[in-house]
């Protein structure tokens, strides 16, 4: 699928998009919405990701990662680049209130996503925490460090088990086990 | 190798390295480590699938209309792009240097028509000249032609003219063909005169002085003399310059009589 994606790319042919929407569209619009957490502002990273990924397709180098992995990269720092446009925007503006609750309704979420979200809760909070701000807040370990009020060496701890404990959890045959559990229950 | 591997596993280079928040030399080290180490590899492919099963698990149903906006700039860029492709058809390339030929080509042939125009009017000057030099040269060879006519035609008298006791030094000959109606005159040596005078030949004709020109020292050269019917003899006087009406005995240096037929 991967490579197909980038051989149709690489062609320029519309249908490389249209597949790379269907197969990635959830998940990288899930990771805008996560770093911006405002649907509008997730939909144009969406869409300026995208002209990205469709414009520099030729920079892609599958030796160096995974396609996802170069994806991510981009959506991610271009979430963050709008982030803080529009807060350079909204500081020289009048202040409003923001909430920080996420306006997501349930209808818009994938449901082949609702398993995985729902273990990913069974992930200890301290784990999470430090991988949405690695990977969505755009923080260094250092910086998350000092965000956090952790330790140096417990991020990097935390990060790397935090991970391992998220493959156990997304591993085909441990994810059977917990839906048959949670079946079950 | 192995302290260093540990080294990087231990660090948050690796992590970094997945988010693309490393610097170039930092880049170079982790992809060299990649390469060479297989623990760093089998890492580093663990951290990227982790991070896509960790995205993944923040999924949110996209919507269509980014999509369709997406593939609608993709339509524009792609026919804008083709339409800059459009707007400079081979054609139009081909008529510019065509054009741009033909001008050099026209700027080159007016300077070669400008050269060649400066030679032919030269050409032309030459020939012009040549022209006048061929007709003064014909000339020149008719005169001789008349004039060695006149010495080799049998019918020629030759006249040896010597000078009197005022013009010692005049030594001329004179030749005359009354058949041809012919006449010349060499003149070998012609004395030291004031400046106010001047050697003039004379044809006495039914008694009356007739003045053939002035006689100058033409080193040896044969000149012609106008020929003049019923002439008796001619003569050569000493005389004061512009005087061609009439020449008087006094002034009288040479003189020869016509022979008879």
């Amino acid at each position: 699928m991967e490579k197909n994606i980038i051989d149709l790319l690489s062609k320029q042919d519309e249908k490389g998009m249209a597949l790379l929407y269907d197969h990635y569209g959830d998940t990288l619009f899930g990771v805008a919405y996560k770093i911006t957490k405002d649907e509008d502002l997730a939909k144009d990273v969406l869409q300026i990701s995208l002209m990205k990924i469709w414009k520099k397709i030729d920079t892609y180098d599958s030796k160096k990662s995974k396609l996802f992995t170069w994806m991510f990269r981009i959506t991610r720092n271009t979430a963050i680049d709008k982030i803080r446009s529009a807060n350079l925007k909204s500081d020289q503006e009048i202040q409003i209130e923001v909430s920080n609750v996420y306006n997501l309704g349930v209808e818009s979420v994938n449901p082949e996503h609702l398993d995985v979200r729902k273990h990913l809760g069974s992930l200890d909070e301290k784990y999470q925490v430090v991988m949405e701000a690695l990977f969505f807040e755009g923080m260094t370990q250092q910086e998350a460090s000092e965000e956090l009020g952790i330790p140096l060496g417990t991020i990097k701890s935390r990060l790397k088990i935090g991970l391992r404990e998220l493959r156990k959890i997304y591993d085909p045959a441990t994810l059977s086990i917990l839906l048959i559990l949670t079946m079950l229950i | 190798m192995k302290n260093e591997v540990k080294i990087l596993l231990e660090s948050d280079l690796l992590e970094r390295y997945l988010l693309g928040d490393v610097s170039y030399q930092e880049e170079v080290q982790v992809e060299h480590f990649i390469d060479t180490s297989e623990e760093v590899k089998v890492a580093y492919n663990t951290l990227e699938e982790n991070l896509e099963i960790y995205s993944k698990s923040f999924a949110v149903k996209a919507p269509e209309t980014v999509l369709d906006n997406v593939l609608e700039s993709i339509k524009t860029e792609t026919h804008t792009v083709d339409s800059n492709k459009r707007s400079i058809p081979w054609y139009f390339i081909a008529a510019c240097v065509t054009t741009l030929l033909f001008g050099a080509t026209t700027v080159t042939l007016w300077k070669q028509n400008r050269l060649l125009s400066t030679t032919n009017n030269s050409v032309a000057g030459q020939i012009e000249n040549l022209k006048e030099d061929i007709v003064s040269t014909n000339a020149r060879l008719e005169n001789m032609k008349s004039k060695y006519a006149v010495l080799s035609d049998p019918e020629t008298q030759k006249y040896l003219i010597n000078g009197n006791e005022r013009a010692k030094n005049l030594r001329t000959v004179a030749y005359v063909n009354p058949k041809e109606r012919l006449s010349a005159i060499n003149v070998l040596s012609v004395p030291d005169l004031p400046e106010d005078k001047e050697l003039k030949m004379w044809a006495e004709i039914n008694g009356e002085m007739v003045c053939l020109g002035v006689i100058e020292k033409a080193d040896k050269k044969l000149m012609a003399l106008p020929f003049k019917d019923n002439a008796s003899n001619y003569k050569i006087t000493i005389d004061s310059k512009g005087n061609k009406d009439f020449a008087s005995i006094d002034s009288e240096v040479a003189s020869i009589t016509l022979e008879k037929e």
